[in-house]
């Protein structure tokens, strides 16, 4: 089943979202379930397939905890509402922990490791490793945690350390970015003969001016029109 | 061939499987270097897009760009121009405007996934052909990378490619892409972080960084 959730994500739609993904994760479990009931293994497939919502890395969570639940032999309605609950925290903690924190955090050790000297198959292995390390893992501790608790894994969770976890990553993330910005700006300035005090500008450009968000924007509008002009440019030349 | 197959799995890694992050742009772009012939320039496109995009979330239905093969294409362009700031900043355009297509055929491929396995959703389903319909789902996603990363290895080595330049020209583009980066990264942690003492933490960390290197250079 954790091998199926890797693909709990394969026909994610705007009507069911991972409905799909859920069912077909499920399979082993109501094949075992319903062995023999062709008619309730049938109506739980399409009962699972309804809309589910979740972090992929933490879909397994709810995975376990139905799992749990279906094998005991539970009433259809409350495995639906075991499913409802976990949509929302098992989305936000997910988010918070894996897209707005490791990944970027990650990225930007590799980035840095690259610009002081790693090579690069050095600094996209560190990358793969240091990221999978905490996805694999969260989907195998996501997935033993709803097995053992069953209906009581939301409030398991909420317990759980890993809730405690973004935060602490704000400040390896936010040193991580002040690391990379000179090592990205000294690269460039040497490499192309800018004059250094680009470098001091590259500085204020990205964290002395508490920017709002439409600079993120702006900044990709200004590499895209420029990118475009220089392409006709260099090809004209 | 090997570039469309490669492409069309960075492509189903960002979201139908297994989302182990191959479709970064930092992978992907250093193996569409790789597939050109040198992956170290191939990385430093990829680094840079890491930073563009950054503040993209891939959360619930939105829109986000589409890395992995544009990222592959970008990189592979890079390569094949020889180098420079301004192909550099070719590949970088180049690349953002793939991914924001590429984003777009994401959100197309979502209405196909509705119409495919929706339906069976409250229906009395055969496991079989939940499976069976499951899979198509992600076939597509195959089939859509795969395309996507022709047309944009095709374009790539069009435009990217023949865009040689030296001189004024190059430091102008270095000088774009560092500061619009930069800029980038700023507004990509006030995205991701977004409080008002960690502004004022990386402001200070990059400054006493910028102060050390100011006299190392």
């Amino acid at each position: 089943m954790v091998l199926r959730s890797l693909a709990v994500q394969g026909s994610w739609n705007y009507r069911t979202l991972l409905g799909g993904g859920f069912a077909f994760s499920l399979l082993p479990v109501l094949r075992r379930r319903y062995r023999g009931e062709p008619e309730a293994l049938r109506a739980a497939v399409g009962r699972h397939a309804e809309y589910f919502n979740a972090h992929p890395y933490l879909a397994p969570v709810a995975l376990g905890a139905v799992a749990h639940v279906e094998l005991a032999g539970a009433d259809p309605a409350v495995v639906s509402r075991l499913k409802a609950g976990l949509v929302s925290p098992l989305g936000t903690l997910g988010d918070r922990l894996m897209w707005a924190r490791w990944r970027p955090l990650c990225a930007l050790v590799a980035i840095g490791s690259f610009f002081a000297g790693l090579p690069w198959w050095a600094a996209v292995a560190l990358f793969l490793g240091t990221y999978n390390a905490l996805h694999f893992g969260l989907r195998l501790w996501g997935m033993r945690l709803g097995w053992l608790e069953g209906l009581n894994v939301g409030r398991a969770l909420g317990r759980s350390v890993v809730r405690r976890v973004p935060d602490r990553l704000t400040l390896p993330l936010v040193a991580s970015a002040a690391a990379v910005l000179p090592l990205l700006a000294v690269a460039l300035v040497r490499g192309f003969e800018l004059p250094p005090p680009l470098v001091l500008g590259a500085a204020v450009a990205a964290a002395g001016l508490r920017w709002p968000t439409w600079v993120g924007r702006a900044a990709t509008g200004v590499i895209v029109g420029s990118g475009l002009l220089g392409t006709l440019l260099g090809a004209a030349q | 061939m090997a570039a469309i197959v490669a492409g069309a799995i960075l492509g189903l890694d960002a979201i139908s499987v297994p989302q182990v992050m191959v479709s970064r742009p930092l992978v992907a772009a250093s193996l569409g270097g790789l597939w050109a012939g040198n992956p170290t320039l191939g990385f430093w496109v990829g680094a840079l897009l890491e930073l563009l995009w950054m503040r993209e979330l891939p959360v619930g239905g939105a829109r986000y760009a589409d890395a992995g093969p544009a990222a592959f294409a970008a990189g592979a362009g890079y390569v094949a121009s020889g180098g420079g700031a301004l192909a550099l900043l070719s590949a970088t355009a180049l690349a953002l405007v793939a991914g924001w297509i590429g984003g777009w055929s994401v959100q197309l491929l979502r209405r196909w996934n509705g119409a495919l396995v929706a339906p069976l959703a409250g229906q009395p389903t055969p496991p079989g052909a939940l499976a069976r319909r499951h899979l198509a789902a992600m076939g597509l996603d195959f089939g859509r990378a795969a395309l996507l990363t022709a047309v944009w290895v095709l374009l790539a080595r069009a435009l990217v490619a023949g865009t040689h330049a030296g001189g004024p020209a190059d430091r102008v583009a270095a000088a774009v892409l560092l500061l619009a980066g930069a800029a980038a990264l700023g507004a990509g942690l006030r995205t991701l972080v977004g409080r008002a003492a960690v502004r004022r933490a990386l402001a200070l960390g990059a400054a006493a960084c910028v102060a050390g290197l100011w006299v190392w250079i």
